[in-house]
């Protein structure tokens, strides 16, 4: 389980720091990359920009999307990665802050594969990152790579 | 006897057959022609003889009896001429003649008489003619006698007729004698009208018909009308039973039985009066409903000239009705209007194609100032036997196109402000919540990393933020909750509150199921709500009675519907703390709070919450409590669709 990667797109420094001490609380030593923008998170899984060389094949085992992101929000990188091939059955977790209506449907609209709200108080945070890590990391069947 | 003896004796002469010479061809010529002579004077006394008994009526019969007496005498001559031929008896053949003499001079004498007698006998083609004359003569009188009785019938016929169609004029006729007024005839109609038999009819005058007011002018216009036709007057009339109907009356100068008289043809005319009056009423009552109307009302003929302009349409326009009536409808309207107005009235007329009548539309008038303003009008035609007409009903509208355009900004305005709740509610969802995580997880990271450099002081304030930090998220959920209230769309359906509220109370036992409680829920409630929302509510209302009973020794709470107020209302009702009445006002008040948070838990939102959902289903929220003394919540949803209780 350890060459997994996760791939958490997150514009806030706070709950990135936090996101990461919550993986490191459950025990989660994955490797975790971090893109801050919606761009960045795209470029990255596209290898393109600053990832051009990255190697295609290597896809991270689940992506937690926030929502609210500079640049492209989530919900527009979420569609892109849908609308493309090599990323149209990549495992997509929302994590943000809000649980609107709206944002609930658009997201699993748009083919998001979870939808987890991260709650306030920073314990909770920890047992739901140690859940979301048990469940897309270990019991959770990739599909197929394709090559 | 000698003289017989020498009758029948030859004597002494020769027989005659002698004076011959016995030339045999003599006397048998002789003897053959006086026996065929012989022979047929016999036979000819016999054939007359038949001949005057077959005919008794033959007029001078005895002629043909001496006719014949002198035949056989004849005949017995010729026969004595045969036997004389061989016997002589000449005397007796003398005498014989002697006889024939005898019979015959008579017969000559009488038969010279008769001839002149028997020529004034008609002959037979006379007797034949007057036979056919007579013949002729029945036939024709036997054709004059069918004739008569047809006649006769025909002429029976025509009078029955004549009867039957006086008896049978749908109207009541009578005649009546000029001179004495009485009535001498009278039909079948007029008897069943008036309800006199005939007999009481032919005993009437016609005064006796009218009532006693009437009868100076009856009398006056007997005298001034004695001829001609006399069309269409009304009158009164009586019946036997006293009744007075109206009636027309069209009577006639005629002769009858030899006298002056008049014919009088009567038509009951009551119920036309009646209609004629019930239109008059309705005519008037219409015309004063039009003339005391607030709205404006007027009317056009058929060239789209006003007939009828009513008082609030003098007020509206500012025209009087005299100003206005003639004129065309297109100088109340602005110049604009006046184009499709006339194409529109036009293509009605030509086409029947209505596409403002029978509608209400708005449109301008404009006064008599000039000054427009906005109308609404309805219109409908009618059709007289002079062409169609048309009525609008107009109203000022100005008012109203206020009130619209400040509704519709009003709602705009709603609109906006939704809007931005929503966008708020949204920035609050996302962005007010961040912080908060920050302050806690990072309040906790201090407190594990730096455990060692921390004194409990420190500790324990470190413990505050956070639980003030945690206080603070369910906070701003539950005020993301209660606006989401407000902006959720309702699906009202028929929702089964016994069981929602059963599912509801089965959750609270088994969150503390240490705990020892009754929950009584009344079986089949029902109401027409949105599902979710009524589920908030009937939450927090079982919610709050399970939470303030929860230092009773035994928690007692109930659910059910009763009369309160004259209407029929929900209930949860607990046996728990209770509030002061005096503070009830707070009770619904969001973030108020009537406990202690740390007696009773809580964000002052889950009331506030409850009564909003009540008031979007039109219903209302109260309630009943004493400190220590348990409370009781009462709601009302669609007051429509109430069930019975």
């Amino acid at each position: 389980m350890d060459d997994k990667i996760i791939l958490l797109v997150e514009d806030n420094a706070d709950d990135e720091k936090l996101a990461l001490l919550a993986l490191k609380k459950s025990n989660i030593r994955n490797e975790v990359v971090v893109a801050r923008d919606g761009v960045e998170a795209l470029n990255y899984l596209f290898c393109r920009g600053p990832y051009l060389g990255r190697d295609v094949n290597i896809m991270p085992q689940v992506v937690l999307l926030d929502l609210k992101l500079p640049k492209l929000d989530g919900l527009e990188v979420l569609r892109r990665l849908r609308a493309d091939q090599r990323t149209k059955l990549l495992p997509v977790v929302i994590l943000t802050s809000s649980n609107e209506d709206q944002d609930r449907m658009n997201s699993y609209g748009l083919g998001a594969n979870s939808y987890v709200r991260k709650p306030v108080d920073f314990d909770q945070f920890v047992a739901a990152s140690a859940q979301l890590g048990l469940y897309w990391l270990v019991l959770n069947e990739a599909p197929p790579r394709r090559t | 006897m000698d003289f017989f003896r020498q009758l029948l004796m030859s004597g002494d002469f020769q027989p005659h057959g002698f004076c011959y010479r016995w030339n045999s061809g003599l006397v048998w010529l002789n003897v053959l022609s006086d026996a065929l002579i012989a022979l047929a004077y016999f036979t000819i006394p016999f054939t007359l003889l038949w001949f005057i008994r077959k005919r008794r009526d033959l007029p001078f019969s005895w002629m043909f009896g001496l006719f014949g007496v002198f035949i056989i005498a004849c005949g017995t001559t010729h026969v004595m001429e045969v036997w004389n031929l061989w016997h002589a008896q000449y005397w007796m053949a003398g005498i014989i003649k002697a006889i024939t003499a005898v019979a015959s001079i008579p017969t000559a004498i009488l038969l010279v008489q008769l001839v002149p007698k028997a020529l004034a006998l008609p002959s037979p083609d006379e007797l034949k003619a007057v036979n056919q004359h007579l013949v002729d003569r029945t036939e024709e009188l036997g054709r004059a006698n069918a004739e008569l009785a047809s006649a006769n019938k025909a002429l029976q016929q025509f009078h029955e007729q004549q009867r039957l169609l006086f008896d049978r004029v749908p109207y009541p006729v009578w005649v009546y004698e000029l001179n004495t007024l009485a009535i001498t005839e009278v039909n079948e109609s007029a008897i069943r009208s008036y309800g006199y038999t005939r007999e009481e009819f032919l005993s009437l005058t016609i005064k006796d018909l009218r009532p006693a007011e009437d009868i100076p002018r009856l009398l006056e216009n007997v005298k001034k009308t004695p001829e001609g036709a006399e069309t269409a007057q009304s009158w009164r009339h009586r019946k036997k039973n006293g009744d007075l109907i109206d009636v027309e009356i069209t009577s006639g100068a005629v002769v009858f039985e030899g006298r002056d008289a008049r014919l009088v043809v009567a038509t009951d005319i009551t119920e036309r009066k009646k209609a004629e009056q019930a239109r008059q009423e309705s005519e008037e009552k219409f015309r004063s409903l039009a003339e005391t109307a607030n709205d404006a009302i007027l009317s056009a003929d058929n060239h789209g000239n006003i007939v009828y302009f009513n008082p609030a349409a003098e007020r509206l326009f500012h025209y009087s009705s005299s100003e206005a009536i003639g004129r065309s409808l297109t100088f109340l309207m602005p110049g604009r209007y006046r184009e499709a107005h006339t194409k529109g009235f036009d293509r009605f007329l030509s086409t029947g194609e209505a596409r403002v009548i029978g509608r209400t539309v708005e449109m301008d008038g404009v006064k008599k100032d000039g000054t427009e303003f906005p109308i609404e009008i309805s219109l409908s035609s009618w059709r007289t036997r002079e062409g169609v007409f048309f009525t609008g009903i107009l109203s000022d509208i100005t008012e109203r196109k206020r009130a619209e355009a400040e509704i519709l900004r009003g709602n705009a305005e709603l609109k906006a402000v939704n809007q931005e709740l929503e966008a708020f509610s949204y920035s609050v969802s996302h962005d007010l919540r961040a912080p908060l995580r920050s302050i806690d997880g990072f309040s906790l990271a201090l407190l594990e990393d730096y455990e060692e450099k921390l004194d409990a002081g420190g500790k324990d304030s470190l413990h505050r933020v956070r639980a003030a930090t945690q206080r603070m998220g369910v906070l701003i959920d539950d005020l993301l909750n209660l606006a989401r209230i407000t902006r959720t769309e309702m699906k009202l359906q028929s929702v089964d509150l016994s069981a929602m509220a059963r599912s509801i109370a089965g959750e609270l036992a088994k969150s503390q199921p240490e705990r020892k409680s009754e929950l009584r829920i009344r079986e089949g409630l029902e109401a027409f709500a949105d599902s979710h929302l009524v589920r908030i509510a009937l939450e927090n209302l079982l919610g709050n009675a399970w939470k303030f009973t929860s230092k009773r020794e035994s928690a007692s709470i109930e659910f059910g519907k009763t009369r309160c107020n004259g209407s029929l209302a929900y209930f949860v009702r607990d046996n728990g703390a209770g509030f002061d009445p005096a503070h009830a006002g707070r009770l619904f008040g969001a973030f108020q709070r009537l406990h202690d948070t740390n007696e009773f838990p809580g964000t002052g939102v889950g009331l506030a919450t409850v009564q909003r959902i009540i008031h979007r289903h039109g219903g209302r929220i109260w309630a009943e409590s004493a400190v220590e003394g348990g409370a009781t919540f009462y709601f009302t949803l669609l007051e429509a669709r109430q069930e019975g209780a």
